[in-house]
């Protein structure tokens, strides 16, 4: 018990934090692979095309007030009317729209520094670099906010390129498998895990109580680069 | 004349020259105000440029700022202030002053009106002043009487029958027909039986005869008067040091929420002017969500700018000047659930920070609106000034949890005529598609010119890609052109 102890207090130490805050997916097969759940206070990257659909489901679990950053030139818009059929609440999301990347990272800092929302959604074309990732890590090391980025545009994990390592605690590649009137099914890949392995899923997500579980334990393998998206 | 007499003020060496402020109205160019040398000269305003020219080839003209002698009579207004709280501008160049209760601060009337006219000349204006009983005779007797006359009760009807009929102000027509009648003074109006005199000069004439004479009462409504909340520093020696500026902003600060707090009220917006010695200012102003006077956030609100700001060889004086003020809420004097008071406060106070660092219309909240087109379904409210929140029902059909702003059109390799493609280019790619739910028809609203429904009724389908995305999809139902666009995306 000491050791498990000693090592929370490491991991804690590793993000500059007194001790770890962790939102647990509910599943105990994720929540392992995390060591316990989802940093709070850390910066979380979503990639592939169902990423928002994922994002908008930690968003839930997180609770609280969410921010949504993103270009004012950005074509793509969370769409409030419909916000509580994927489980969010439209009275406490907050969007604001900038100028440029740098505005929308000066503003990401802001809002994880001051610890007053539950997460903060960052909509950007190009992922983050290792500067700006780190930057934004310290500003929310501090708080209990989720610094969320999304990169629907990003596609298949192939490796990180030279230059684009983040600093982000996890990163998932998330895709739709499967959609039926009362349920969809998600391929969830975590390609990144500061806590471990890269795993993946196949989950589900029920539209009624937008409780998500584990649809087929078959699928928790490994993940391989090369084999995500449907048909895995 | 204030047009010129402000020019002259503002460069002394015209006041020796004669010159011509000139006005352009429609294609003509015309003499609006001349100054007190060339009025000497027999010019009259009103007359074309041209003529001027004709008349002195090489006389100065100037173009005519009517903004510019707004400003300087109202500046003027706030200078009255002085004699009395109550005043209102009229048209043209006057200002009235209600001086009941205040004439024996300086003496008595005639000392006020000399007091009056001997600091207006000292300010460099000509004035005429006139003090009467009612406000259209105290107009009249300034614009037609002997100077500084101050007449009573008593004698008003005896000395206003020596003005002429223009100074009752009774509008163009009525003025003239007077004219052409032969009846030049009020005495001769006054001498005509009343009611051959209403059917020749209307009702409306009568009614400023009555005003004139005090048989009628001619409302005023002054010109509000606030207290301006404004602190201001004098610096003896100029600060060159940000670190002066800011000790300096948390003394004027503290000035003003004193003076607001014992009114019970809270700043919503405040504006900093700093003022160099090169007489450059720099000014600032700041927003906040909720009233408040708590000084470290108004301070910090502060801070981002006075961290940008350059004083060059110092400043020497600053000015805050509440803008905007509102009573205090009982919320803030810490009464229900803290815990929830204190996270509420926090991000009242990131909304604060998040719309001065960016611009206020950049942070928003949404609110439900009444619409069956998707993108009416909700509109957009300013975080900084959003009141209340309505709240929202689910749509009854499956709706996107992204919207495009505007449709993107798909392109596809082969015509599905009006089925869902099999396959379409999505983001560079080929996707192949399994269509989920449709269609499900929905009309454009036929009272409104919208454009992005220009074409018409739309069938929109959910699809699946084999990529992993969910996209909603509609076809344009026009059978001769059949198109496809992407609204939006599930996931």
């Amino acid at each position: 018990m000491a050791l498990e102890a000693l090592k929370e207090k490491v991991m804690a130490l590793e993000m500059g934090r007194v001790s770890r805050q962790v939102l647990s997916l509910d599943i105990a097969a994720i929540d392992q692979a995390l060591q316990g759940g989802l940093d709070m206070g850390a910066i979380h990257e979503f990639t592939g095309p169902a990423a928002a659909l994922f994002a908008q489901l930690i968003v839930q679990r997180r609770g609280g007030t969410t921010f949504w950053l993103s270009s004012e030139r950005a074509g793509l818009e969370y769409y409030p009317a419909a916000l509580q059929q994927y489980g969010g609440v439209p009275e406490k999301f907050l969007a604001l729209y900038l100028q440029n990347t740098s505005d929308i990272l000066n503003a990401a800092y802001e809002i994880l520094a001051s610890g007053a929302v539950g997460c903060v959604l960052l909509d950007l074309k190009k992922p983050l670099n290792q500067t700006q990732a780190r930057k934004l890590q310290l500003a929310a090391q501090a708080t209990s906010v989720l610094g969320l980025v999304i990169n629907s545009a990003r596609d298949a994990p192939s490796g990180e390129s030279p230059g684009m390592v983040s600093s982000a605690v996890t990163r998932w590649h998330v895709c739709v498998n499967a959609w039926s009137t009362d349920k969809t099914r998600l391929s969830l890949g975590l390609t990144k895990n500061r806590r471990g392995r890269p795993h993946h899923w196949i989950v589900e997500i029920d539209h009624a109580t937008h409780h998500l579980h584990l649809a087929s334990l078959a699928g928790e393998r490994a993940a391989d680069p090369r084999r995500t998206g449907i048909g895995a | 004349m204030l047009a010129s007499e402000r020019l002259i003020r503002a460069e002394p060496e015209l006041a020796h020259k004669p010159f011509a402020l000139v006005l352009r109205e429609a294609n003509r160019l015309y003499v609006s105000a001349l100054s007190g040398a060339a009025d000497n000269l027999g010019l009259v305003p009103g007359m074309s440029l041209s003529d001027l020219q004709a008349a002195f080839p090489d006389i100065l003209y100037l173009e005519a700022d009517p903004l510019g002698d707004a400003k300087c009579l109202q500046f003027l207004l706030r200078w009255a202030s002085r004699f009395t709280p109550r005043l209102v501008r009229g048209s043209a160049c006057d200002l009235f002053l209600d001086i009941a209760g205040a004439s024996h601060l300086f003496g008595d009337e005639p000392a006020l009106l000399k007091t009056i006219q001997d600091r207006l000349t000292k300010l460099g204006f000509t004035a005429r002043v006139g003090l009467a009983d009612t406000k259209a005779a105290a107009w009249g007797f300034a614009h037609y009487g002997p100077d500084r006359s101050n007449i009573g009760k008593e004698n008003l009807r005896k000395a206003a029958g020596e003005l002429p009929v223009e100074a009752l102000q009774m509008g163009f027509g009525p003025t003239i027909l007077c004219r052409q009648l032969g009846l030049k003074t009020i005495h001769a109006l006054l001498a005509l039986p009343r009611a051959t005199l209403a059917s020749r000069i209307g009702l409306d004439g009568i009614k400023r005869i009555d005003q004139f004479l005090g048989r009628a009462v001619e409302v005023t409504k002054f010109a509000r008067h606030q207290q301006r909340l404004v602190e201001e520093m004098q610096f003896p020696d100029p600060i060159g040091h940000s670190v002066g500026v800011e000790m300096a902003l948390e003394t004027l600060l503290t000035r003003l929420c004193a003076r607001l707090l014992s009114t019970h009220k809270g700043i919503r917006k405040v504006h900093l002017t700093l003022e160099r010695v090169d007489h450059a200012a720099l000014s600032f102003s700041i927003q906040t969500i909720r009233p408040t006077c708590y000084i470290p956030a108004l301070k910090r609100l502060f801070a981002r700018h006075l961290e940008q700001m350059d004083v060059g060889f110092g400043i020497e004086r600053m000015v805050l000047h509440a803008r905007h003020t509102a009573p205090l809420s009982g919320q803030q004097m810490g009464l229900g659930n803290r815990q929830v008071d204190e996270q509420k406060d926090a991000l009242n106070g990131l909304i604060d920070t998040l719309s001065n660092m960016f611009g206020y219309e950049r942070v928003q909240y949404f609110s439900p609106a009444d619409s069956h087109i998707p993108e009416r379904a909700f509109s957009r409210e300013y975080a900084l000034y959003s009141s209340h929140r309505q709240s929202w029902t689910v749509p009854l059909r499956k709706r996107p949890l992204r919207l495009f702003r505007k449709p993107v059109a798909v392109w596809l390799d082969k015509n599905s005529g009006m089925d869902v493609p099999e396959s379409i280019i999505w983001q560079n790619q080929k996707c192949r598609l399994t269509p989920l739910t449709g269609p499900e028809r929905i009309e454009p609203d036929w009272w409104r010119d919208d454009p992005q429904w220009h074409s018409g009724t739309r069938d929109y389908w959910w699809v699946q890609t084999d990529t992993g995305a969910l996209l909603w999809l509609y076809r344009v139902a026009d059978p001769a052109r059949i198109q496809w666009f992407v609204h939006g995306l599930g996931s």
